[in-house]
């Protein structure tokens, strides 16, 4: 093989793969990237064989063929170097690299070993809208759950029908729920589990001008390629691994009997539930949340540490009420919120908090019992 | 004709022989008890065989009178009672008047006594003037020989030649001679360490197996027999009437032989004491390990009764549970206060002499050069004292030549930017540098070395302690499921379910039944992260119905004044049903080995550690950390 292509280009390709290679793993293959080059492109590809990636950038190949390097000293060769064109060319599994002052040898793989990476069939593949995706992904996937032992709720549970996009993560504690109109043409409603991992590296690559993206659903993959577009001039082609297991049926756990309401400024919000947990502790997170005659109080103690009272003012004029819960839970998914108001509905001290933005995104937090 | 006839008294004198003497430890241990009652401050026990053959004390106490020589070996004859009031007020080690009549039974005993020439009996008549004489007696399989004069130093001497000879069943039940010569050696040490004041020998088939000179302190007996490296372990505590020697947690041994309780400076066994023990090491050892304890009470003789059987090795107490209890409370206290972070024994670091120079040559420049390391090994403690107060202000580095040697400097920076509002307060707080390796261990640097902290350990001890803070609050975090986790049990899990449930509760796990034989669960722990809830419960249901806690639910019935005493001491009012509950959860609920941690993770786990309040063993006993000091490094590396 012998190419050369830009530099900037080819650095960037590495930017968005390099975080998908393993850094330890049992197969140290992965821990190359695979170069393969064709008429005029060349397809950078890495997996840790539940996700993976498979980036095309324009290049000018003077000899076809397929390397596999080792990612770091590839990647750092790249950062390094300020020149806008660089050279590669392989002999056997060995790589000559060629910039202005720089000349490199490097060993590496035999590309027999590198898995089969699969391919995207267009034809099989539907259409969804992307605007919005990104927004999805991360208003829902940090209430995913890390904990493996109930391992459905690691992943964001995916619905597409013909006219909805819904998008639900849960840890078993706290859900998130968010809703998108768009129009598909679907073939029949789909219902997956998408590992965080796979839906992190999809929500980086969409960028803002995307319109659509292609998907392929097959038992246990998902294969989605974003086309080309501003400043891509070849579509990304990703899959990811599937999470089997039985999500929880969330429309039943989201309540319709909330009876007190009151509505939220997030800044304002976000500051006093910050410093109310200031007092709290790595294993010992709670915050009593109390809501007056217009007036909402959070209220934590922790014993070795201390207490924290802040309180904030809202419009409230219902029944006087007080619910104790994890702070973290809603200090995450104020992360994630853009709208500068959200409210908020209780209903008793068991029953769970439930954040609302319109009609689209709810979130359930359910409270602790403990008396701070 | 009568079949009921009473037995003549040599006979009767065999039989309770069999009950006092059995080995030649005990015909040892009366002869000692003998020889301390009488005063004496010398002890010379020589044995042949291991004592089968031959045994032989030599005291110089304060002898027996000619008159009372032919009385020794009559069953119930002794100076050292005389009424029934007596008995319970006993301050001699005898009293039965049992230990030489049953001895002039079984063997063929020899008794030579010279009086000790005291002060008021100068004027003796003519015919006795100057020292008394010494007289000697025998008795030979309960023969009584006549009293006849004979030479012999001040104090008594007693031999036992043939032990057992005319009763060959319990001559038969003999061990070889060396395992009645470890007896004869355990029996002896015990008196050695009760009594350190007393010049105690040993001499087996003529060679000195025991030379112990007079001590004040009991730990240079103590050193002796158990050697430097458990004694330096030993820490001391003393209240009232009690002082202990008891070893660092660290330290722990197989069997409980190195336990060694003395009431009055008399050895005992004791199952209260033995209890109180194991009870002030609960956690803090792991299982089937035991410490090194040596107890001595001092208690007025009205307050327990050593009657209880002629070898007077149990003791009955009148107030046992106080005993007890002061015992726990003494041991708990220092233990809990103390910081046990073990450190490596680098005691075989290769000498420095050993480059092939004559010992004389080298000694020289390196002990010149020893000297100095020395010397400013000393300092370091100026730069880092206790009082630190963290943020407040430390107090300004003097520019001493140790600053030159020992490099403190980046140290001392890190340490001053380190000493922010957190750290105030903790004890070992000045933290600089932490990493985890392995995933599975945290190396952290402190002042006077490295931690090596295993990361589960001590954060399953951390997550217990603030557990059963709650739970003493009463105040579990319990954290509500969006949706109840199903769990199905075995047939014989759920038959335990309405006894094990109130602990569920207790301990924040809400269950409700949720059809055939599977329970939901509807609330669990706050600290219950990342722990397989089914597994978990399925293990709760197993502790629930082993044998061991079974049994300890049982013994919380019967003795709940100890359990509370437990409580006073400790300072938690826990049902020990739940401990071992609540040291399952905090294990399910801590990181595991294999965990990656972040630094701020890493941060907090010290943060935690250098809290006071915890011990730095996990809740099962095991070591959580370990302490390599530099002295130790600088030692290894040859540089000291």
């Amino acid at each position: 093989m012998k190419i050369t292509c830009e530099r900037a280009q080819l650095q960037e390709a590495f930017q968005i793969i390099n975080p998908i290679i393993p850094t330890r793993s049992t197969i140290p293959i992965l821990q190359n990237i695979k170069i393969i080059a064709e008429k005029q492109t060349i397809f950078l590809i890495g997996t840790d064989l539940e996700i993976g990636l498979r980036y095309e950038i324009p290049a000018e190949v003077k000899e076809t063929g397929t390397i596999i390097l080792p990612t770091q000293r590839l990647g750092a060769i790249l950062r390094e170097s300020t020149d806008e064109k660089i050279n590669i060319e392989s002999d056997g599994h060995i790589a000559r690299i060629k910039t202005k002052i720089g000349y490199f040898k490097i060993l590496g793989a035999d590309p027999v070993d590198y898995p089969d990476f699969p391919e995207f069939d267009t034809k099989k593949a539907f259409e969804i809208e992307a605007s919005g995706l990104k927004e999805m992904i991360r208003k829902t996937i940090f209430a995913t759950s890390g904990e493996i032992t109930r391992y459905a709720l690691t992943g964001v549970l995916l619905e597409i029908t013909k006219k909805e996009l819904r998008m639900v993560g849960s840890d078993g504690k706290r859900l998130a729920f968010i809703k998108k109109k768009s129009e598909q043409n679907v073939p029949q409603n789909i219902k997956v589990i998408a590992p965080p991992k796979g839906l992190i590296l999809l929500e980086r690559i969409i960028q803002d001008k995307d319109k659509k993206i292609l998907i392929t659903l097959e038992e246990t993959q998902l294969k989605i390629q974003v086309p080309a577009g501003g400043s891509r001039k070849h579509p990304i082609f990703l899959f990811s691994g599937l999470i089997e297991g039985n999500f929880p049926d969330y429309a039943n756990v989201i309540p319709s009997d909330s009876d007190k309401k009151v509505e939220i400024p997030t800044a304002e919000f976000a500051a006093a539930i910050r410093q109310a947990a200031l007092v709290t502790t790595d294993k010992f997170k709670a915050t009593k949340m109390i809501l007056e005659k217009n007036t909402l109080t959070f209220f934590s103690r922790t014993q070795d540490v201390g207490e924290a009272q802040v309180k904030m003012k809202v419009s409230y004029d219902q029944k006087p009420f007080e619910i104790v819960f994890n702070p973290d839970f809603l200090i995450d998914v104020l992360r994630v919120i853009d709208e500068p108001k959200f409210t908020l509905e209780f209903k008793d001290k068991t029953s769970p908090i439930v954040l609302k933005i319109g009609r689209n995104y709810v979130y359930l937090i359910m409270p602790l019992t403990v008396d701070v | 004709m009568s079949q009921l006839k009473t037995l003549p008294s040599l006979l009767i004198n065999k039989i309770a022989a069999g009950e006092v003497i059995d080995r030649p430890a005990s015909v040892v241990k009366e002869l000692i008890e003998n020889a301390l009652d009488s005063g004496a401050s010398q002890i010379e026990v020589t044995v042949a065989e291991g004592g089968k053959k031959f045994i032989r004390l030599t005291d110089n106490g304060m002898g027996l009178s000619q008159a009372d020589l032919p009385l020794v070996f009559l069953s119930h004859t002794t100076s050292k009672i005389s009424t029934e009031d007596d008995l319970t007020g006993i301050r001699t080690f005898g009293f039965r008047g049992e230990a030489l009549a049953s001895l002039g039974a079984v063997s063929q005993a020899r008794l030579i006594s010279k009086l000790k020439n005291q002060p008021g009996q100068a004027g003796l008549p003519a015919g006795q003037a100057g020292a008394p004489e010494a007289y000697v007696i025998e008795m030979k399989g309960g023969q009584l020989g006549p009293c006849q004069p004979a030479a012999a130093p001040e104090g008594t001497t007693v031999e036992i030649n043939n032990l057992f000879f005319n009763t060959p069943a319990r001559r038969k039940f003999l061990k070889s001679n060396a395992v009645e010569m470890g007896h004869v050696t355990e029996m002896v040490t015990r008196f050695a360490i009760a009594h350190p004041n007393v010049q105690f020998r040993l001499i087996n088939n003529k060679k000195h197996v025991l030379d112990l000179l007079p001590v004040t302190d009991v730990k240079e007996r103590l050193r002796h027999f158990f050697g430097d490296d458990l004694v330096n372990q030993l820490l001391f505590v003393e209240e009232g009437d009690v002082q202990a020697y008891i070893s660092n947690p660290i330290l722990t041994k197989p069997t409980t032989r190195w336990q060694f309780f003395f009431l009055n400076q008399r050895f005992i066994r004791d199952r209260m004491i033995a209890r109180a023990v194991r009870q002030a090491y609960a956690e803090l050892i792991p299982n089937g390990r035991y410490p090194a304890v040596f107890l001595f009470i001092k208690t007025p003789p009205e307050e327990y009764d050593v009657n209880v059987h002629p070898t007077k090795l149990e003791v009955r107490f009148r107030h046992a549970w106080q005993v007890h209890d002061e015992i726990l409370s003494l041991i708990r206290k220092k233990l809990l206060a103390s910081d046990f972070v073990p450190q490596a024994p680098i005691g075989s670091a290769p000498e420095i002499a050993s480059f092939g120079l004559p010992a004389g040559q080298a000694g020289q420049p390196i002990g010149a050069r020893q000297a100095l390391v020395d010397f400013f090994a000393n300092r370091p403690p100026e730069m880092f004292p206790s009082s630190l107060p963290g943020g407040s202000g430390a107090p300004p580095i003097q520019a001493s030549p140790g600053t030159i040697f020992t490099r403190p400097g980046p140290v001392t920076q890190t340490e001053t930017a380190n000493a922010g509002p957190d750290q105030i307060g903790a004890g070992q707080s000045v933290r600089f540098s932490a990493f985890q390796i392995h995933q599975s261990y945290i190396i952290s640097e402190v002042p006077d070395g490295v931690l090596i902290i295993d990361q589960h350990a001590l954060h399953e001890r951390i997550l217990t302690h603030k557990f059963k803070e709650q739970m003493r609050a009463a105040n579990v975090y319990r954290q509500k499921l969006l949706v109840p986790v199903l769990v199905e049990l075995e047939p014989k899990e759920y038959d335990l379910l309405s006894e094990i449930r109130p602990y569920l509760e207790k301990l924040g796990l809400e269950v409700a039944e949720f059809g055939q034989q599977t329970i939901s669960l509807q609330a669990i722990p706050q600290i219950l992260t990342n722990a397989n809830l089914p597994e978990l419960i399925h293990e709760l249901f197993n502790n629930f119905s082993s044998d061991e806690f079974k049994n300890r639910s049982a013994s919380k019935k019967s003795k709940s004044e100890c359990e509370i005493a437990d409580d006073q001491v400790t300072g938690e009012e826990f049902d020990p049903l739940l401990d071992d509950l609540i040291n399952l959860l905090a294990c399910k609920a801590a990181v595991k080995a294999g965990d990656a941690l972040a630094p701020e993770e890493i941060q907090a786990l010290l943060k935690q550690h250098a809290a006071p309040a915890y011990t730095t063993t996990c809740p099962h006993g095991r070591p959580a950390v370990f302490k390599l000091t530099l002295d130790e490094l600088k030692k290894y590396f040859q540089r000291k």
